[in-house]
This record gives C-alpha cells, structure tokens and sequence, in this order.
C-alpha cells in the first residue's frame, strides 16, 4: 500500500512539475468602422475601407475577401440575373510591420471596377446588389479572427 | 536407531506431514445465471481436469488451502479464471453467465476481482445501457471518467478516451471495426442504440490485438448473447424524449432450438428540432435568432435493422450477422453558408428535415466463428460493410462557373467507403501458465467520392497486421503480459484537380496561371506504404489483499489519414485553408499505464494515472498567413508533425452505506501538450477535455425501485487549450433519475425514467463542433425508457 501511495505521488508531483510556458492563445481584434454594415457603395468608385487592428503580442496580416451574396445561393431555382452583370470578387492580404501590436488602417484602396471579364470573354458590368465582406486578421502565433458585414454595390 | 537420527527422521517428515494432512478435496457446484446446474463443464485446476457431473457438482482431489487459481469453462458460456480462497469443508457455488456477458457480470461467491487483463477495461451490460439510454449509445457513456463524447445536435454522439477520438479509439461491433472516423466531426457512430447487449471499454493504447488506431483505448460493442433453449423470446423497447420530442421503439425476437437459433430486431426513431437554453447564437460575428428557443432542422429519424443465425455444437459456434442502420438528420441552417435571418424563421413544424441534411447509411454482413479444440481455440471473423455518408444542400457555389449536375444536383457531399475484413486468431489455452494468442489481420477499404463540394479524396487503403501475445502466470497473485505486431499497409490517393478553382483563380487580377494550378489541385495522387511495429509488455499484481495493480508499457501508432495526406483547400465548415503533408510519417507514440483498485464490499477505489510520448503527433497548425485567394476562409493551416504529450489521471470511488445508499465520484484530469523544440511544453492539444467529474448518489428502495440524482461539471478550459480554440467555462449540470422493475403480467418489465439538465443549464462543450458556432448544448430533457422481455 505503500509503494502505491509513494508511485501516485511520483507520477501526480511529475505531472505537476511540468509547468507550461505561456503560450499566446488570444487572437488579434479587429474593430471595423467603415464600411459599416449594408453600407452602399457606388460601383466604378472605392470602397473606404478604415479599421484598428490590436493585438497582445504581435499582428501578422490581415485580408479582405468581398463576393457577391447572391452567387453563394444561386441554384437552378433561384438563378443569378446576368443581364444586370457579372458577379464581382475580391481577395488581397497584406502584411503588418514586425512587432506591431497595434495598427491602424485607413485607406481607399478596394476600387470596385465598373466592369469585369464575362464567362464569354467580353467585358460585363459588375452585377449591382448585396456583396458578403469578410475581414480576417491574423496574429505571429496564428492566432485569428474575422468580422462579417453586408455591403450593397449599386 | 540412534535418538539424533530419529529427531532428524522427525524433522524431514514434519513438513511432508504438514503438507499431507493440509491438502483437501474442493467441492463445488457451476450453475447457470438462473441457477440450472450446468454438467460437463470444465474445471481445471493446475494439470487436473475434471468435468461437472450431471447435477453440475465437481470434485478436485489433493489441493493446497490457501488461494488457488480455478478455472471453468463450458460452451456458450464465459469461461472464468478466478483465484479462490480454498478452506476446508467449503462448497463453492460457481455461476458461469452466457457469452457475452463479460467477466464482471460473473459472479462466484468469494471475495474477488471481476478481471485480470493488464488493461484497465470497463464493462457495460444490457442493465446499465437500459439505465442509461439516450438516443445514441455511446452517449450514455460519458459518465465514466476518461470518457468523454462530442454529441451533435441531440441523435449522433462521437467518443473521445483519455482525450484521444476519431481516428485515435476503435469503435467496433461483435469485433469488426466501424470504418466510418475519417469522416469528419459532424456525424455520430451509427450504431443500433437499442441493439447493444453489452459493450466493453478499454481505457489506453490496445495496439496489438485491434490494429494502430486504438492508441486512447476500444469501445466495442456486443450483441451476439446465446439465446435459452425454448420457445420464442424476445423484447419490446421504448423511448420517449422531451427535449427534441424524441418516440423511438425496437422489437427483438430470438429462438433457439438445441444448436440452431436466430434473433432478429427492428428500430425506429424519430425526433424533431431539439432545444437549446439559448435565444440567439453568433455565427460569422452576426447575431443568429433561436426562434422558440428550438433549433430549427434539427429534426430527423432512425430505422435500423438486424438479424442472426447462429449455429452452436461442442466444438464450433458460427453467427452469421446482418444489420443496417440507416439515419436522416438536419443541420441547424443558421449556421451553414452565409448568415441570413430569413433562413431560421420558425416554419411551425418541427418534425420537418429541409435542406441542409444529412443521410447516414452503415450496412454490415459478417460471420463470426469459434473452433473449440483439445487445447486451442481458433476465431475467424469475416466481415463486409458499407459507410455511405450524404450531405445534401440547395446548390450553392463560390465559383461563377458552376453548374448543377443533372443528376441530384443538391448532393453536396457523398462518402462510399466498403470494407472487407478478415480477422483470424489462435488461442493456446493449455500451454504450461501461459496463455499464447496468434492473430492475422486484413482489411481492404475503398472510399468514393461524389456531389458538388469537394473534401476528401477517393482512395483505397489495404493493411495487414500480424500479432503475437502472452499471458504468463508466474503465480496465484502475478502475472505478466507480452504482444508484438506487425503492421503493413498500402494507401493510394487519388488526385483531384479542381477546374471551377482553376478558372476562379485565373480570372483573379494579380493571380497567375501556376497559382491557379496550385489551388486547383485539391489532392494529389499519393501512394504510401507503412510498416509499423507496435509492442506492449504489461503485469498484474493482487499480492495485496483486496488490490490489483496493473502496470503497462508499450509503443503504438497510427497511419495518417486520407485528409492529413492530401488535403489542399478550405474545409468544409471550418473557414481554415488546410494543406496535407503527403510526406507525413506514422504518428507514434510510447505510453504508460498504472491502475490501482481496490475493492471490498462496501467500497471501491480506482486510480489511474497514464503518459502518452509521441515523437510525431499529427496537429493541424495555424501559420497566420493570409496569402491565398479561395473564398470564405481565413489562416492557412498545414498538417505537422511534432512531439507531444498526451497524461491524466483518472480517479473512480464508490461507496455503499447500508447497503442501500451508493455514492459515485469520478474524476479526469487530462493534461496534453505539444512538445515544442524551444519550450519544453507549449501549446494544448486541441479537443482535449477540461478537468472534469460526475458525481450520483443512488438509494434503493426495496427490491424493484432506486432513485438517483446526478451531476457533471468541468472545470473552465483557457490556458491549457488547442490554438484555434475558443475558452470554455466551467458548467456543472444535474440530473435525476427513477428505475423501476415491475411485472406486467408476470413478465417482466423495466421502467427508467429520467431528468436530465435538470435546471435547464445553458453550457458549451469544449470539444464540440457546436462550440464555435456558440451553439450550446441540448437543454433540459426528461425521458422514460420502458422494457418488457417476453
């Protein structure tokens, strides 16, 4: 009974003992203040686009993925209308400086084009309606977070 | 003769006749569970062997007092290895119980313990599956500490052993593998709820008799009991829910004449949404409404069926076995594509499954055998079986380009996985204190893949394995444990080249035609080869009065899967760009395992305490790169490898107050970390549980009724979580519940009725896919549970 008792000692006290390092586990936030939610946005012009980025330790980058909402459910039921255009996408990412726990970002540099390339290869006016914005932003660790919102391209 | 001489004849004849005056005869009588006497039963005892006579009574000449080890075995039924304490003019009362009913439902009236393997095993019977049946089987695990299950939605649960699930535990039926873990996180084990006789649990690494995947332990559950000689039997069954207004039924009939007999079962369930103590959930940072605090298409049913013909004589038992379980099960629509209010306005039916949904198909033919011979046993088991996984969802795409097929165009995703496998294994019973087991494993799978998502390759995996392993006693109190396996597989992946990518990505400004490529190339085609060897050597110890000691140590591994391979794009679901590592190694890991209990009979105690080292431990690791162009996720994550250490400490105590009163405490302290080169321990290993605990308090009342209330709590998971991972706080939840054994009749009939979050305790479980999507878990649910044999 003894040895027992001496053996979980050993093995609880060797459990214990192997303290963690602290490891980053928080993810970067992002407090988004334009384009705010089902804000309209001409097409041909550039989407304004402002946001802090903070984080404990360090930011690492931060991405912009626009697509229309449509194009997510269009079916055989619910067909898209291409006669008011061609579906309009977007994705860039960008890098913050090393070490940044905090950023600022503020710049107009998302320009909406009046027209795109078609299926067919000739140029289509972008379709006007609700797009989906996703904004994600990532930290050193690979710690991330993302913010959803609505816009309207019209 | 001289006077020293005749004291030195004294002294030699003292310990002969010490010997020769101890030594007696052990009588005893092997009954059946309904205390027929069972004749021509084996009982052995060293080299002797005598056989019960035809009033079941056995007779063992010249046996040392003190304790002994007997053993018994009669066909059909469990054998039993017990250590007996031999007195003089004692009349041991042997009960031996039909097969499947494993060794702790054996009962022999002396003071010991229910098992003697080196690992830890728990076993469950057709009473606790009765007490504890909720909708799925595996659910009703979760009270036993190292277990712990991830339910989705209110019908599927997934098991998780000492923080290890999917492709990590063995989950199987009558001894054939269910093939159907690779699959993801959002469908359950489908397995028959009502269909289950007994199951056993092992708790740690069982490499060598069921292959590389039991790294954190077996579930395996057993319906194949011999049925009584006589006219037809069977069982009515019947459960009712409140929480998804659950009515689900099963009948089961069985005959068996002499060597012959049958058993068939059908089950239907059907269940509506369930509730959530929640108003709104967040999905994609918006707030998502709970209409009616119910989740809407979370509704579905059930109907399972299976049959078996058996064949038992002296020396050959044979079943041949056939089951389908067939299950339809919404998913919440809230939380599936792009968040939109209008697609979770109450439709005013709740028992209505529409898009997105699931359907689930697992249809098995197997035939399990068993040649008893002078002094060996030989199993085959052959199997085939068929997972078949649907998804289906209103056509949707990302890609401008894509059209719906003509044929099913809202089957999003399709999973066809067949399976052959063949099991064979030779027992040597009769070997001087060892107990040599020889076994060969072969398995062939081929998965297919269809609809209009893309997530997992098809391909076709073949694995053989070939172990040894042995049981030594090297007295009454100890003994040793040995294996050795070898492993060999191919797996071949097929490529898969996505052209709607291509095209997407090519029309992108600022993208080139290798990156569309690149991204388009949703798989590659892989062929990998993998020898493995896995060992264990393992002793138990009951030197101690009323203790055993159980001691193990071993390597095992696990092959990576078709996704951790090959994977390449967004997961479905998870927002994360996941890249496989076609390059990726076995995962394999070195444990061990202690466990201590000891018993009497008015208290129980268990500790466990176990290590797992892995020098390549898959993970999926975040890198916090954004760089990539497919739409609707985030970081990109690449399957890794690194070290890793999976411990805890498991405690288990039970206390009777006069005889009427038993107190349950359970306890699981996990603690799992990868290894990093620059901290000694970093970052938690993801879906490990929180320290967590159950607690019952049962009071019998008379012969037929108990009552018991109950309670689960963890602890808060934050510091000691998975990157990726949100925090989860602590909850503590209760529950009661009320068993009754009535006749009806004169048949008997078993009521249990139950309370569960009985205050309706809004709570998140760390290691649910719900979690992220702040879906909590299923409210307050209260259900009776009723059955009649017949």
């Amino acid at each position: 009974m003894k040895k027992q008792i001496l053996l979980i000692t050993a093995i609880v006290v060797a459990l214990i003992s192997c303290k963690k390092e602290d490891v980053d586990n928080t993810a970067p936030e992002i407090n988004l203040a334009q384009p705010v939610f089902d804000q309209t946005i001409a097409i041909g012009s550039a989407i304004p686009f402002e946001a802090t980025f903070t984080d404990d330790v360090a930011l690492k980058a931060y991405k912009i993925d626009i697509h229309s909402a449509q194009e997510h459910v269009h079916t055989k039921y619910a067909k898209l209308n291409l006669n008011e255009g061609h579906p309009w996408t977007y994705e860039k990412s960008w890098e913050f400086e090393t070490g940044l726990t905090q950023s600022e970002v503020k710049h107009h540099l998302i320009a909406v084009p009046d027209s795109i390339m078609g299926k067919e290869g000739f140029l289509e006016p972008v379709m006007p309606g609700e797009y989906h914005m996703g904004i994600f932003c990532t930290d050193i660790s690979g710690n991330e977070n993302h913010v959803f919102i609505d816009i309207i391209l019209e | 003769m001289k006077y020293s001489q005749l004291l030195l004849l004294l002294f030699l004849l003292i310990p002969v006749g010490v010997k020769s005056q101890n030594v007696i005869t052990v009588k005893g009588v092997v009954n059946d569970v309904q205390q027929l006497p069972l004749p021509g039963c084996h009982v052995h005892f060293g080299e002797v062997c005598v056989i019960t006579n035809t009033q079941g009574q056995f007779f063992i000449d010249k046996v040392h007092p003190g304790k002994q080890k007997l053993t018994f075995s009669y066909m059909g039924y469990q054998p039993l290895d017990t250590l007996v304490e031999i007195i003089a003019g004692q009349n041991l009362q042997i009960s031996l119980h039909p097969e499947v009913h494993h060794l702790n439902e054996i009962s022999i009236q002396v003071q010991r313990f229910d098992t003697v393997r080196s690992i830890k095993n728990e076993i469950v019977d057709s009473r606790f599956v009765a007490e504890n049946l909720s909708g799925t089987f595996i659910k009703s695990l979760e009270k036993i500490s190292g277990i712990n299950v991830i339910n989705i939605g209110a019908n599927a649960s997934k098991p998780f052993i000492r923080g290890m699930g999917f492709n990590r535990v063995v989950v199987s039926e009558n001894g054939i593998k269910q093939e159907n873990q690779q699959w993801g996180a959002d469908h359950g084990v489908e397995v028959d709820p009502f269909a289950v006789e007994t199951a056993e649990l092992i708790k740690g690494a069982s490499p060598i008799e069921y292959g590389s995947d039991a790294l954190g332990g077996v579930i395996n559950m057993d319906n194949q009991s011999l049925p009584f000689n006589g006219p037809v039997a069977g069982e009515a069954s019947m459960l009712v829910k409140s929480i998804n207004n659950t009515i689900g039924g099963s009948v089961q009939l069985q005959q068996r004449k002499n060597k012959i007999y049958y058993k068939a079962r059908v089950s239907y369930l059907n269940f509506g949404d369930y509730a959530i103590p929640a108003d709104t959930i967040v999905y994609l940072t918006r707030k998502i409404p709970i209409h009616n605090r119910n989740l809407k298409n979370t509704a579905g049913n059930e109907f399972d069926w299976s049959g078996q013909l058996g064949y038992i004589s002296t020396h050959f038992k044979s079943v041949l076995s056939i089951s389908n379980v067939s299950q339809k099960s919404g998913f919440f629509p809230g939380a599936h594509g792009i968040p939109d209010e209008t697609k979770v306005a109450d439709d005013g039916n709740s028992h209505n499954v529409e898009f997105p949904f699931q359907q689930v198909r697992h249809t098995k033919i197997s035939s399990n055998n068993k040649w008893f011979l002078h002094d060996l046993t030989f199993f085959a088991d052959l199997a085939f079986q068929q997972n078949h996984r649907q998804e289906w969802s209103l056509f949707h795409s990302h890609f401008p380009g894509q059209n719906p097929l003509a044929d099913n165009p809202d089957l999003e995703l399709d999973f066809r996985l067949n399976t052959i496998s063949g099991n064979f294994k030779v027992v040597f019973n009769d070997l001087d204190r060892n107990k040599i087991t020889v076994g060969l494993q072969n398995q062939y799978s081929d998965n297919r893949v269809d609809g209009y998502s893309y997530f997992l390759p098809a391909y076709r995996r073949f694995i053989s394995g070939l172990f040894i392993k042995d049981e030594l006693s090297l007295n009454a109190d100890w003994k040793l444990f040995g294996g050795l396996r070898f492993d060999y597989g191919t797996y071949h992946g097929t490529a898969y080249f996505d052209s709607l990518v291509y095209q997407y990505v090519k029309n992108l400004p600022d993208r080139s035609d290798e990156e569309a490529a690149y991204y388009a190339q949703r798989s590659q085609s892989v062929t990998v080869n993998y020898p493995g060897i896995s060992w264990h050597v393992g002793s138990t110890f009951q030197g101690f009065s009323n203790t055993l000691l159980r001691v193990n140590l071993g390597k095992a591994f696990r092959v990576p899967t078709a996704v951790e391979l090959g994977a390449n794009g967004v997961h479905h679901g998870s927002y994360r760009f996941e890249v496989g590592n076609p390059g990726l190694n076995n995962e394999a890991g070195y444990y061990f395992d202690f466990h201590g209990e000891y018993k009497k009979a008015s208290w129980n105690l268990g500790i466990g305490a176990y290590a797992y080292y892995f020098k390549n431990f898959i993970y999926l690791q975040p890198t916090g790169t954004l760089d990539h162009p497919l739409p609707d996720a985030g970081g990109i994550y690449y399957y890794r490898q690194s070290q890793a250490l999976i411990s805890g400490l498991e405690l288990v105590t039970s206390k009777t107050f006069y005889e009427k009163v038993i107190f349950d405490v359970n306890l699981e302290l996990p603690y799992n970390y990868l290894i990093n080169e620059q901290v000694l321990l970093s970052y938690g290993i993801p879906f490990t549980p929180p320290v967590n605990g159950y607690l019952a308090l049962k009071i019998i009342l008379g012969d037929k009724v108990s009552v018991a209330a109950n309670s689960k709590w963890a602890l808060e998971k934050d510091q000691t979580r998975g990157q990726g991972e949100l925090a989860t706080p602590g909850y503590m939840y209760f529950g009661l519940v009320l068993m009754s054994d009535l006749n009806l009749k004169q048949l008997p009939l078993s009521l249990v009725f139950q309370v569960q979050n009985l205050f309706d305790k809004k709570y998140y479980n760390h290691m649910s896919f719900y979690r992220k999507l702040d879906i909590p878990e299923p409210g307050r649910n209260i259900q009776l549970v009723a059955k009649l044999k017949f």
